[in-house]
């Protein structure tokens, strides 16, 4: 990349930013069904099915009957296999903070934090295969073509930047999650709305942001500026058409994006303790924490929602969470990544007064079995999982909904990820059954028919 | 307005059938079914209250009655309905006071109600626009206008008080023309000669040539595959390349080409394997049906029996059945799943009547042979080979194998010992002894699975081994893994009852290490003797596939083992395998079919009507049939379990000349890839949801024309030779102030090119663009499949040739999308896609600025172009205006002809057609 460019940009670029904050601020009012109580989204995907029972759902009974028969008193119908023995976590629990959480030693940092956090033990999925049930949670539907949570937030808020997008996904360093990145498209939405996708510390972390480097800076602005004065000609002797008009502006907001987007990744301006609390310098943290570094700044520069995910494809050997053949090997390596850099997120979200506007939503596609898959792994169970929520709103130090004694299927409060939809809407001023698009003859929503405010969620 | 607020459409259907004045058809009925039925009908019953029938009037809500019949005073409703604000309906617009009259006045008539009205459920309409049966409606005469589609365009202009905007000048209409049939640009010297013409004709004839060239073909094939949500992978997780889907987009392309009827279009593409067997084309056409999205994880993966199975297969028929009638009927049935369509007459059962057509069929690569005498040979020759090797599964036992063998428990560390043993229940002098390496078949697949690196084999007397003999001896050395192969111990007629493996350095699986074995065999005189004894070992794993009684069951982790001992037996076999042999040899020698992934049959899965679309909820078994709501034609097809027949008489039904849905259809989306804006500007559904025509005389007297046997292509003459298709995109301000949304047609539109013509017209201009048809598609990206495939564009060589193609021949993923083109708006082939988005955004820009590939045409542009006059000719058909040409100039002095031809790329005036 060239100096400078970059120094031209700068003086092309400054001084717009408050005037989209105006802007913002006044479109705002229209838009929303009730007064928000958060302005922005982080999801954290555990792409493979994330174990409850081995993070957050505390279940003694698995412990005192490890290795036994597992006999739950009804069928039990697997993906790949047959129902192994009861098996405990590999891991101990102990207790955290004044609500007295129980946790797993897998997320001692999480453990630090769950004050803030609202655990919703009772999740349910209406697929049992990674590709349809991580459409579900991204999208609320199982199958592609519908637009992701964050096009819809941006749809529906509209930009506070404008030299960056609404919705940008981090997808982990090794690949894609099942989907790829269908998981964060737009769906039916217009193109604007679906998540940019942004690799950190890869080589060419937004592709085509700038040109190869064989072309000069000097060419670059010269270029930029002759394609608006032979459009302007050119739209001059077309009165009446706007997009025109848009196109030409569409090009100076790209020279924008393109100073704006390299400040928001570079993280060399953060301070060694923010570099220590996210892991930043060592491993396994330093990918996942990069990345949720990075979102935090996306945040503050008025990105309405990022998504973070860990974990990759269905390869071998494991690199996601679905740890059906060794979970004490697989879980512990996507645990380790994970816990300190999301623990972190909360610590400097707070500490820098955006946890209050910030929700931050933690979700997997769906859990894992309590018995035994082999020797060591475990199988899909869509009968129950857990999620969590933290920030924007949302109550912290609760459990809510509850799986059985096993950890296997969620008999309280049993929770849908539409009503995990309908409360995030909720909290940003937006009624999931209002925000609606029509497509090929349906008022489409993000919640499909489905989904309830968690009203013991909030915290008012 | 970004947010709507959510609106139950009222039925108007009501209002529109019922005889004048119907005080609760037209006053009540409309403003119930807007304001209260959402919550106080068929899907949710607030306050137990439901509201959609007289009974349930009569019947009240949880907390009593709401109304008293004929006392307006003594009911409690109305109260709710008026105060500020009025506590009912809870959302939405309060009544206004002469609604609310409307109520008091019926419940004082004692609640009269239309006999079978149930409100909230759309009954059927032949008054609604789409479903009226078709009837050829009279040309308007207008004076001095020959073409029938100025005729209408014109009448209506001249109510609306909206003047026809004069015709464009003839290099726009070149480029027009050219863009719009072909997607790629005429040349300079074309554009000259068609502007130069003294021919009165000429317009006509270059229409005429470029509706004959292949370039048509495969302009309209890209509309037609947005339709048809067409991609060369499954999509989903683990998004597997479907190699052979490409001859169903080459079929398309030649469709068009061929300038084949609607009628005969469509009913190949659901029935053409049925109709002609035998050709690989027809059976390529009904890769229309299986053009979706297919969970290969759920459908191959997942275990048969489950729950999460059917969900799988219910969702894939969906997929098919959607993506049918939406296509060729335009109608939304998918909205009719898990109710009755709430807003079109379509009840749940027409849905799963639908389901019922597909319930048959495989989406797979489909062999197919062009002389049917081959097909017969060969599949005579697989039933014979089928039959022998059936008898020589009896003869030699070859069924598959019900468990992997046996497996120790898992260590963690390499040098561990695990032993395991097998007892023979008596003495014997023993010739051999046998290891047979797993292969587990739920694990990654991995021949020689937990042999392990050191062991040694025994053979005792007594099950302690206290004082045995030693067959074999690997302690020292690592053995290397034998995979597949068996490995053999000879033992020298050694008396023993006992034989003892012990592992001392076990086999690693995924930093662990575990010792298995798919059988042991003893051999005593050539007989295998140790089936069925007594294992005991260290440990075992006893789950699954896995066990001590696997050791010895006689089966490797895949197949029986052994040759028989009889040696008549083995003669046999030895005769059968020779005859095995030759039909093979003859099979292969027949001449090679086409592979197309393309409609595969199967017996039809019995499908049921579906509570709430909840595949554990079944209700009635569902026949195949399709809308009831076109009442002219059966809705039910003959119950026959020919799968087949099934989507034969669905093709029947479709394109049937009463069907007033399929030919709307066509000629509604025919119109808008000329026009850029169908008539109706919802070209996937003519329901109430959807938007109705802007000039619907003129879309029937275009439908007739379809249905009288007008090809697509003689209809697009028609089309693009009107005086309104020629006219000017030039704004006028009197018309814009009538109608500035351009609803009647006084202007042309505009449009931006779409991301394939952009990518086409760069190899064009480039000079590099391949003209060659057909055939697998071209990958524009780095490809590794690791289990689950990774589809890498940024790895991709952007001069690779066999890339330098068309776009349509472009091989589409659909969980990877090439990034370029998905910014540039181009279709996600997840679900039906009749008009592309238009979006404006900064993301675009630096496609179009940055994008490697672009620049290397760029650079190519210019290197053969030569000159900055003639560059910019041959991107805007024009030669540049002095001020043009001196900025140009300009700029190629500083830097150079290839930076002038980037800029020329990112021109409105290239992107944008006028």
């Amino acid at each position: 990349m060239n100096v400078t460019r970059r120094e031209l940009f700068t003086q092309a670029g400054g001084g717009l930013a408050s005037m989209a904050l105006a802007r913002l601020l006044a479109d705002d009012a229209l838009r929303l069904h009730h007064p928000p109580r958060a302005k922005r989204v982080v999801q954290l995907f555990m792409s493979g099915a994330a174990s409850q029972c081995d993070l957050y759902d505390y279940k003694p009974v698995l412990i005192e009957r490890n290795g036994q028969p597992w006999d739950p008193g009804e069928a039990v119908e697997l993906f790949q296999s047959s129902p192994g023995p009861v098996m405990a976590s590999p891991w101990s629990w102990k207790q955290y903070g004044e609500c007295g959480k129980w946790m797993s030693d897998l997320v001692p940092h999480l453990g630090g934090c769950v004050d803030k956090m609202a655990f919703v033990h009772s999740m349910v999925s209406k697929s049992n295969v990674h590709g349809p049930a991580t459409f579900l949670q991204a999208t609320g539907f199982v199958r592609p073509g519908f637009p992701s949570m964050g096009a819809w937030v941006g749809y529906a808020l509209g930009s506070e930047s404008e030299e960056l997008p609404m919705f940008v996904a981090l997808p982990d360093s090794r690949g894609f999650a099942p989907n790829g990145p269908k998981n964060w498209s737009a769906g039916f939405l217009p193109a604007q709305h679906q998540g940019m996708m942004i690799r950190p510390g890869a080589g060419d972390p937004i592709p085509n942001l700038f040109p190869p480097d064989s072309v000069a800076g000097a060419e670059d602005s010269e270029v930029r500026r002759l394609i608006a004065e032979l459009d302007r000609t050119h739209a001059s002797s077309r009165p009446g058409d706007s997009r025109l008009g848009a196109r030409i502006q569409a090009y100076e907001l790209a020279a924008r994006m393109q100073l704006s987007a390299p400040q928001v990744l570079d993280i060399t301006g953060e301070s060694p303790a923010t570099r220590a609390l996210y892991g930043l310098d060592v491993e396994p943290t330093a990918d996942f924490g990069r990345r949720c570094l990075v979102a935090r700044r996306l945040l503050e520069r008025g990105v309405k929602f990022v998504q973070v995910w860990s974990g990759a494809d269905n390869g071998f050997p494991r690199r996601n969470w679905d740890s059906h053949e060794d979970l004490p090997r697989d879980h512990a390596a996507m645990a380790m990544e994970m816990d300190r850099p999301a623990a972190a997120l909360l610590i400097d979200l707070e500490e820098r007064g955006l946890l209050d506007e910030t929700i931050v939503l933690w979700t997997t596609e769906f859990g894992r079995m309590p018995c035994g898959q082999g020797a060591k792994g475990r199988d899909h169970n869509p009968f129950g999982f857990s999620c969590w929520l933290a920030g924007g709103g949302i109550r912290g130090g609760i459990s809510y909904g509850a799986t059985d004694e096993w950890s296997w299927k969620a008999v309280e409060d049993i929770t849908t990820v539409h009503d995990v939809h309908a409360t995030i809407l909720h909290l940003l001023g937006l009624d999931h059954e209002r925000l609606t698009v029509r497509h090929d003859g349906i008022d489409r929503r993000l919640t499909d028919v489905h989904g309830q405010v968690m009203r013991n969620l909030l915290d008012t | 307005m970004l947010i709507s607020t959510r609106s139950f459409a009222p039925l108007l259907l009501l209002a529109m059938t019922a005889e004048e004045g119907d005080l609760f058809v037209d006053r009540v009925a409309p403003v119930l079914e807007r304001s209260c039925i959402e919550c106080h009908g068929a899907l949710k019953q607030k306050a137990g209250l439901s509201l959609t029938t007289r009974e349930e009037w009569l019947a009240g809500s949880r907390h009593g009655a709401i109304v008293t019949p004929g006392d307006s005073q003594a009911s409690p409703l109305l109260e709710l309905l008026v105060g500020d604000p009025p506590e009912m309906p809870a959302r939405g617009t309060p009544l206004s006071d002469e609604e609310v009259n409307a109520l008091r006045s019926w419940i004082d008539e004692g609640l009269p109600w239309k006999e079978g009205v149930v409100l909230g459920t759309p009954r059927p309409d032949e008054d609604f626009w789409s479903l009226k049966p078709l009837e050829r409606p009279q040309v308007p005469s207008v004076d001095g206008i020959a073409n029938p589609i100025d005729a209408f365009v014109r009448s209506d202009l001249l109510e609306k008080g909206l003047a026809a905007s004069p015709r464009a000048d003839s290099r726009t209409l070149a480029r027009r023309l050219w863009l719009n049939l072909t997607g790629l640009h005429p040349s300079f010297d074309e554009v000259q000669t068609f502007a130069g013409s003294a021919d009165p004709d000429s317009y006509e004839k270059t229409v005429d040539s470029l509706l004959g060239s292949t370039r048509y073909g495969e302009r309209f094939a890209r509309h037609w595959l947005d339709v048809a949500h067409y991609a060369d992978t499954h999509g989903y997780d683990k998004d597997k390349p479907r190699p052979n889907a490409w001859p169903y987009r080459d079929w398309v392309i030649a469709a068009f080409a061929n300038d084949m009827q609607w009628s005969e279009f469509a009913r190949l593409q659901l029935a053409g394997d049925v109709l002609y067997p035998n050709d690989p084309e027809a059976v390529a056409a009904t890769g229309f049906i299986v053009a979706g999205p297919w969970d290969f994880v759920g459908q191959v993966e997942l275990r048969e029996g489950t729950h999460d199975k059917q969900v799988t297969r219910n969702l894939d028929r969906d997929d098919m059945v959607t993506s049918t009638m939406t296509a060729f009927s335009s109608t939304t049935v998918h909205c009719a799943r898990c109710h009755d369509h709430r807003f079109d007459p379509i009840p749940q059962a027409d849905y799963y009547a639908l389901q019922s057509v597909f319930a048959g069929v495989e989406r797979a690569d489909r062999l197919v042979d062009r002389d049917p005498t081959i097909t017969t040979r060969r599949n005579e020759l697989g039933l014979l080979e089928a039959a022998l090797l059936r008898e020589r599964k009896s003869l030699a036992g070859e069924e598959t194998s019900p468990g992997n063998g046996w497996h120790s428990e898992i260590a963690d560390r390499a040098e561990t010992t695990k032993w395991v043993q097998i007892d023979l229940g008596k003495v014997h002098a023993l010739e051999r002894v046998v290891l047979v390496p797993a292969r587990p078949v739920d694990f990654a697949d991995t021949p020689g699975f937990g042999f392990p690196a050191r062991f040694k084999v025994e053979a005792s007397l007594t099950p302690d081994f206290d004082s045995s003999s030693l067959l074999a001896e690997h302690l020292l050395e690592d053995f290397p893994n034998p995979a597949d192969a068996a490995v053999s111990i000879s033992a020298d007629g050694v008396r023993a009852r006992h034989v003892r493996v012990t592992a001392t350095e076990l086999w690693e699986r995924n930093e662990d290490w575990v010792f298995a074995l798919a059988e042991l065999q003893v051999f005593v005189d050539s007989k295998e003797i140790a089936r069925g004894s007594t294992v005991t070992a260290l440990d075992s794993i006893e789950a699954g596939l896995w066990g001590r009684t696997r050791l010895v069951d006689g089966y490797s982790s895949r197949k029986a083992l052994g040759v028989p001992a009889n040696e008549a037996t083995r003669t046999k076999l030895e005769q059968l395998d020779g005859v095995i042999g030759h039909l093979r040899e003859e099979s292969s020698s027949l001449a090679r079919p086409r592979t197309v992934f393309a409609v595969v049959p199967r017996e039809p899965r019995p499908v049921h009507v579906l509570d709430r679309g909840e595949v554990g909820r079944p209700l009635d078994p569902a026949l195949p049939g399709a809308l009831s709501a076109v009442s002219a034609l059966p809705s039910r097809f003959d119950s026959t379990t020919d799968e087949g027949a099934r989507r034969l008489a669905l093709a029947d039904w479709l394109i049937d000349r009463e069907n007033p849905l399929f030919w709307r259809s066509a000629a509604n989306r025919i119109w808008g890839w000329h026009f850029g804006r169908p008539l109706v500007d919802t070209p996937n559904d003519f329901g109430r949801m959807g938007s109705s025509p802007s000039h619907p005389e003129l879309l029937d007297w275009l439908a007739c024309e379809l249905r009288d046997g007008r090809t697509p292509g003689e209809l697009g003459r028609l089309l693009i030779t009107s005086e309104t298709w020629k006219q000017s995109t030039d704004s006028n301000q009197e018309n814009a102030v009538i109608d500035a949304g351009n609803k009647f047609l006084w202007r042309a539109n505009r449009r931006r090119l779409s991301a394939e013509e952009i990518r086409d017209l760069s190899l064009q201009l480039s000079g590099e663009l391949s003209l060659d048809t057909g055939g697998p598609g071209f990958k524009a990206f780095g490809f590794e499949d690791d289990e689950s495939p990774r589809f890498l564009y940024a790895r991709r060589d952007v001069n690779e040739p066999s890339t330098l193609r068309r776009s349509i021949y472009r091989f589409i993923v659909r969980s990877v999308p090439d990034p370029w083109m998905q910014t540039l708006d181009c279709a996600d082939p997840s679900s039906s896609v009749p008009v592309r988005n238009e979006t404006t955004t900064p993301l675009q820009a630096l496609a179009m600025l940055n994008d490697r590939f672009l620049l290397e045409r760029a650079s190519r542009f210019a290197e053969h172009s030569g000159s900055v006059d003639a560059a910019f000719r041959a991107t805007l058909l024009r030669a540049p205006s002095p001020a043009e040409r001196a900025a140009l100039e300009a700029h190629e002095r500083q830097h150079g002809l290839e930076s002038v031809t980037r800029v020329l790329f990112n021109l409105a005036e290239l992107l944008y057609v006028d």
